[in-house]
């Protein structure tokens, strides 16, 4: 086989499991109900995805800010150099993150209730 | 760049290609073992949950009615349960089961410990109030009751107890915890390995979930709609018990009158915490310490908290604002909620 | 000028040209800005051109210096652990690769080497898995971008002045 017939195969099958692995990872089973803010490893909140609001998220300088609006989440603006974040599609299916790399900051979406129970 | 071409690479592509799909199956197997959970009403005047292995849930009604049991022994109000017979013993000596034996033995523990503050010789001044009339108990009622409470003189010896003359014990601050430690007795001997057991809002989370994640426990966010939370707690195989000012109260004429009393006042405690939850291996000291913080205020909460080995709380204040021991967002992971932000 | 002398400065330049590249790069307005992550990786032009022109170690060279380098010019500190790793990753993998593919196919191999090792990296630095959810997008961008790149610096290659190929010692 030709090496530059080669180089085509290889651009299709990495596509290939490009897509495999998108569709095997998405989760269509059930609607994301809450979204996780992951700062420094730690889940360090979890916002219902029912109720629009807007949450600040302020550690050692660095800021985020996360609008919930219509069963989504996004960053609607952050303090980091280039803002990548704010430039992330808003997400609303579980398994799908948005991240602040500088920041050290994630938002993923999950399915399952905020808690097992309350102790009150 | 003109290599003689390698027969071999058509391989390496379809090599890379079975091992993305390897790796991706990995990601598509997950299924979580069933749990069952039983709901009843009928105890404590309140709710009651317990959530068990589907195997397990037949033991939900015998813990059930170990607390209905515990619950009509230990009852204050009732003149015929054994603690109301205890304070209508007219300054004789009583006999007392070995539960109430521990209670007491508890309750006066922590009296020295609070320095007073935490009484369970409470009941002259709490059987007064009434928290669903939304009304006050007389004052005169009130001044002479005051000087019928201290757990000090109350005397115990080995099966029997004696208070003096119109003295009581009101156990309502243990009795929760004191039930969710029978709980865990009874599920650990059944060598159940997993169960989440939560009366009226004191919660024993018994080893993991199933899925083998720590048990999400969410702290009532106070004052607030019930279910809303101030955070979760992720524990695993301990208990969570809160004290807070916004059960069995209500409002008059502005002012919050909540069940948390002070013994030297007879008044519901002055405090600066709306709400005190303790994570501990143990419900009924869990129980002792939560209405102990609240009555020590803010300030002094969090050292004696920090001063009991493996304890943690979460306090919240009544300006707003949250606060920590130290193994907190360590030991025990505590995500806030957008309910509490 | 002797061979060693000439090969350091064709290596010098190499870099030159890399961190101008890579500047480049950083005035083009972010494409895919919803995929953080995803880049074209101009800069990694001048790793593959001096993999094809010279060998793998001056390749190694060019990739750490022209990494190091622009970190210090206009990077960020925290940007450099990222960078670095991805960086390497690529490089062992065209490098390894040399011998099975043409240029569009090593340099697509390496692009995607560098975007997974960026997430693998980001994972540990996260301390969280949920980034491989990124995986799939960072592939086909590394796929696609890798390819037009190495099909670019083919062009390069072909076109450059002999002398600089004659350079290499081990020239066909």
């Amino acid at each position: 086989m030709k090496r530059s017939a080669r180089d085509i195969i290889l651009l299709i099958s990495m596509l290939a499991i490009a897509a495999g692995w998108y569709a095997l990872s998405r989760d269509t089973s059930a609607n994301a109900v809450g979204a996780i803010v992951w700062i420094d490893g730690f889940r360090s909140a979890r916002l219902s995805l029912e109720q629009a609001d807007e949450f600040t998220f302020e550690r050692g300088g660095d800021i985020n800010v996360v609008r919930i609006e219509n069963g989504t989440a996004r960053i609607v603006s952050a303090n980091c150099p280039g803002g990548d974040c704010t430039r992330q599609r808003a997400i609303s299916r579980a398994g799908e993150l948005i991240v602040c790399v500088p920041h050290k900051l994630m938002i993923t979406l999950e399915s399952v209730p905020a808690f097992d129970t309350v102790a009150r | 760049m003109n290599r003689s071409p390698t027969r071999a690479t058509p391989l390496a592509a379809r090599t890379i290609l079975l091992f993305g799909i390897a790796a991706l199956l990995c990601v598509a197997c997950a299924s979580t073992p069933q749990t069952e959970t039983r709901t009843v009403f009928d105890f404590m005047d309140t709710v009651s949950t317990a959530t068990l292995p589907a195997s397990n849930i037949a033991l939900a009604d015998r813990l059930f009615d170990l607390c209905r049991d515990l619950d009509a022994r230990l009852n204050a109000h009732d003149p015929s349960s054994e603690v109301g017979k205890l304070n209508a013993a007219d300054g004789e000596r009583v006999n007392i089961s070995s539960d109430v034996s521990t209670l007491l033995n508890i309750g006066k523990e922590y009296f020295e410990k609070s320095g007073g503050l935490f009484d369970i010789t409470i009941a002259p001044i709490s059987l007064l109030w009434d928290f669903s009339s939304n009304s006050l108990p007389q004052s005169n009622a009130l001044a002479s009751a005051i000087p019928l409470v201290g757990a000090d003189r109350l005397e115990l010896g080995g099966g029997w107890a004696r208070l003096p003359v119109g003295f009581g014990v009101d156990l309502g601050a243990l009795v929760k915890g004191y039930a969710l430690d029978r709980c865990a007795d009874t599920l650990r001997a059944e060598g159940v390995p997993s169960a989440l057991i939560n009366l009226g809002g004191s919660v024993l989370a018994l080893g993991k979930r199933l899925d083998g994640n720590p048990w999400r426990v969410g702290v009532q966010l106070p004052f607030g709609a019930e279910g809303a939370t101030l955070g979760v707690l992720s524990v695993t195989d301990t208990c969570v018990v809160t004290a807070g000012l916004y059960e069995r109260s209500f409002e008059l004429d502005g002012k919050l009158y909540h069940h948390i009393l002070d013994p030297r006042t007879g008044m519901p405690a002055a405090t600066d915490l709306y709400s005190a939850t303790i994570i501990y291996k143990n419900a009924l000291i869990a129980d002792a310490y939560s209405t102990w913080c609240i009555m020590a205020g803010a300030e002094k909460a969090l050292g004696i908290v920090e001063s009991a080995d493996d304890m943690e709380c979460v306090l919240y204040t009544a300006d707003g604002s949250l606060m920590f021991s130290s193994g907190i967002g360590s030991a025990i992971p505590f995500e806030l909620t957008g309910d509490g932000l | 000028m002797n061979r060693s002398a000439r090969a350091l400065s064709v290596r010098a330049m190499l870099v030159a040209c890399a961190i101008l590249l890579g500047w480049v790069e950083r005035m083009l307005p972010p494409f895919l800005p919803m995929i953080p992550g995803a880049k074209l990786g101009l800069a990694n032009l001048a790793t593959l051109t001096t993999l094809a022109l010279m060998d793998a170690p001056s390749a190694l060279l060019v990739c750490v210096a022209r990494t190091l380098l622009g970190a210090f010019m206009f990077g960020s500190a925290s940007a450099l652990p990222y960078a670095l790793s991805g960086g390497v990753a690529a490089w062992a993998v065209m490098a390894l690769s040399r011998r099975m593919f043409n240029l569009p196919g090593i340099s697509l191999l390496g692009g995607v080497a560098h975007n997974i090792t960026q997430i693998a990296v980001a994972s540990l630095m996260f301390a969280n898995a949920g980034l491989w959810g990124y995986a799939p997008y960072l592939i086909a961008v590394g796929s696609v971008s890798g390819f037009l790149l190495g099909w670019a610096a083919n062009h390069i290659t072909r076109r450059l002045p002999s002398g600089l190929i004659s350079l290499n010692n081990k020239s066909k």
